[in-house]
């Protein structure tokens, strides 16, 4: 079973099935309920079994059609993974940076990043995108909408409320 | 009628207020423009545009996400036609002959008929949804616990079996969306699950975060991935829109018709939506042509059918979301959101407690989708100077709206890592073809399934047997499990087929 697509669909199967195995072993509750009801743990253990029959049916299917997979499997295989766990890790990242350093300065640099990461090169472009775009959401969310959004830790509290202070009516 | 009548009138009235007015605008704008860029859609356009809702009243964010709606079904076709890319899946068919006709220099009657249908099939279908609507209210008041599980059962076996390549795959992404539902306080016991010891969960996990992360970050996750190996369309000079002469409308008046009511038909069945109302559509304009063999290399037919009938599906798609509050995809899905926190539960007591709400989105639909025209004419001239935005631009500020829209709702970080989450978890289910709107319609409608069907056993004494045995409850079950066959019968009947043929 070589190539990304057939692996990953098959791991993603089981991982779905190993999730649903756990989580119907924790469906109890040691709280007292009425016993002619039937309980607050039917409805979801429904669910689980589905999903668990559901994934059992997808993986032997799977298995079943591996060599026909397999071979279409190769055309596309041509998946930029680079991109993709940077991008993956370059939001995890701005979403970070965004409870330290605050929402305007992690935006800013996120955007110079992504739009870099795209292909974008222009110095003026890169700068132009991520101010215009940096301040049109603040000025929207905090000036017009009045949503506080988060203004970072230590120093950086205090220049994002600067620059908030800036854009409030 | 009188009620039709009262409510019209206070539709009309706050309409034509310019504070409520203005929201038609900004959301055909923004619909249109959504809809048109590849890679952006309408549904998107909502998505990200629910943030924007709080602050406003209930009928500003109707009309707003409304608009949104009727905007993004149309603006799809604008780059299907000039660039054989569909800006969305309800607009792949227009492509079918949109783009051959450019090819043959008749870009701007493919777009002048694309405008006109457009307009003329969410015109009427909005038409028939004001007339339907109270009528099937008063129909869904009568039902009860059984019925309403019966027709929730019957949606969401509709979505799963008819919204992705693999009936398997729509199932286990509707059982995730319908496990995801269940975490956090059970709703007739008060009995925490799943929390898994975080206080955060006995909340539950809000669809509209699961949303924002599965079809916007999912969706950026996923261009990214291929990005360096796009190729970047561009249009070749000016391009202008020549709408229909009268004896070219009246040659496509029967396409058009039917089209209008399949459309909105297919618009009304839950899950099936704008893009199947497109295909059959198509489908049907050809099989009905007295020239079946033209089809595909530009005829105006090929444009006119899926134009009139995707347009059609959201006046359809909106009666069973106002009349018995269950929406039948995902923008409709994203309506309920703003209802509800706006404290309201839309079905047919909406109708008695809300009219003026009523009334407003019946005007707003019919008013937006007149002002397609308008918006139609300037969009196609704006849209070469929109597709001239690389799309890494595009993706910052989407993950920019993506984490306002998902901090803006409790002020909590907590909801933006569920959302980066759900991204990460959209973008699997997208490479490995798993349709998302199971997912997010089982979120949306698996507490009522679970209440309704809970209360039903309460109130019948555990008789399981009452969901078949009343009449419209047993035939609702009836259709959900015809339809959960349909793809089954189907691939038995085309493996018949191709052995026959053999």
């Amino acid at each position: 079973m070589k190539g990304g697509k057939i692996d990953g669909d098959f791991f993603f199967c089981l991982v779905l099935i190993i999730i649903a195995c756990f989580l119907l072993s924790i469906s109890s509750t040691t709280i007292k309920v009425d016993e002619n009801s039937l309980g607050p743990f039917f409805w979801p253990k429904v669910i689980l079994v589905g999903m668990l029959i559901c994934g059992v049916i997808k993986m032997v299917t799977h298995l079943w059609k591996r060599k026909e997979m397999s071979e279409n499997n190769q055309l596309n295989a041509k998946t930029d993974y680079k991109a993709l766990i940077f991008v993956i890790l370059l939001t995890f990242g701005y979403f970070l940076g965004i409870v330290l350093v605050g929402y305007p300065i992690a935006s800013l640099l996120f955007v110079v990043a992504l739009s870099y990461l795209g292909g974008i090169r222009g110095i003026k472009v890169l700068a132009a995108v991520s101010v215009g775009l940096t301040l049109i959401t603040s000025f929207l969310f905090v000036g017009v909408m009045y949503i506080s959004l988060p203004r970072g830790v230590w120093i950086f509290y205090d220049i994002t409320n600067w620059l908030f202070s800036l854009i409030k009516f | 009628m009188d009620w039709l009548a009262t409510v019209m009138e206070m539709g009309v009235q706050i309409i034509t207020l310019p504070n409520y007015f203005v929201f038609i605008f900004i959301g055909l704008f923004i619909g249109v423009v959504f809809g048109a860029i590849p890679g952006i859609s309408g549904l998107m356009a909502i998505i990200l545009l629910v943030p924007f809702t709080y602050p406003l009243d209930i009928i500003q964010a109707m009309l707003l996400l409304t608009s949104t709606y009727c905007g993004g079904v149309f603006g799809g076709s604008i780059s299907s036609i000039l660039l054989n890319t569909p800006g969305a899946p309800e607009s792949v068919c227009t492509a079918f002959d949109g783009y051959p006709m450019t090819q043959k220099g008749q870009a701007a009657k493919a777009l002048g008929a694309a405008i006109e249908c457009s307009a003329i099939g969410g015109f009427l279908s909005a038409v028939v949804m004001t007339v339907a609507c109270a009528p099937l209210a008063s129909v869904a008041l009568s039902f009860d616990s059984p019925e309403y599980f019966a027709l929730v059962f019957m949606g969401l076996c509709v979505v799963s079996s008819i919204s992705g390549k693999s009936l398997v795959n729509g199932v286990i992404a509707l059982f995730i969306g319908l496990f995801l539902a269940s975490v956090g306080v059970s709703p007739i016991q008060g009995v925490p699950r799943y929390d898994l010891g975080f206080p955060q969960l006995r909340a539950g996990i809000d669809f509209i975060i699961v949303m924002i992360g599965v079809f916007a970050l999912g969706e950026i996750f996923s261009r990214f991935e291929t990005l360096s190996r796009e190729e970047t369309k561009k249009i070749d000079g000016q391009v202008g829109t020549n709408l229909l002469t009268i004896k070219e409308f009246l040659a496509l008046k029967w396409t058009i018709l039917r089209s209008f009511v399949t459309g909105t038909f297919i618009g009304f069945l839950p899950g099936a939506g704008a893009t199947i109302a497109s295909f059959v559509s198509y489908g049907m304009a050809r099989n009905l042509s007295d020239e079946p063999e033209k089809f595909g290399t530009g005829v105006i037919e090929g444009v006119a059918a899926p134009e009139t009938a995707n347009n059609a599906a959201t006046g359809g798609a909106m009666i069973p979301l106002l009349t018995l509050g269950i929406p039948g995809g995902g923008a409709t899905a994203v309506m309920i959101s703003a209802f509800m926190i706006k404290g309201l539960q839309p079905g047919p007591l909406v109708f008695m407690t809300n009219p003026e709400l009523i009334g407003s989105i019946f005007v707003g639909m019919i008013i937006a989708n007149l002002l397609i025209i308008i918006f139609g004419f300037l969009a196609v001239r704006a849209f070469t100077q929109f597709l001239k935005v690389p799309y890494a631009i595009l993706a910052s500020g989407i993950t920019l709206f993506c984490f306002l829209g998902a901090f803006a709702k409790r002020n909590v970080m907590y909801d933006v890592w569920v959302m980066l989450f759900f991204g990460i978890i959209g973008y699997f289910m997208k490479k490995y073809e798993y349709p998302v709107a199971p997912l997010v319609l089982g979120m949306v409608l698996g507490p009522l399934a679970e209440d309704k069907f809970l209360s039903s056993l309460i109130s019948y004494q555990n008789d399981f047997t009452i969901f078949f045995t009343r009449p419209i409850s047993g035939s609702m079950i009836a259709v959900a499990f015809c339809f959960l066959m349909y793809p089954l019968v189907m691939a038995l009947w085309k493996k018949r087929r191709t052995a026959n043929k053999a």
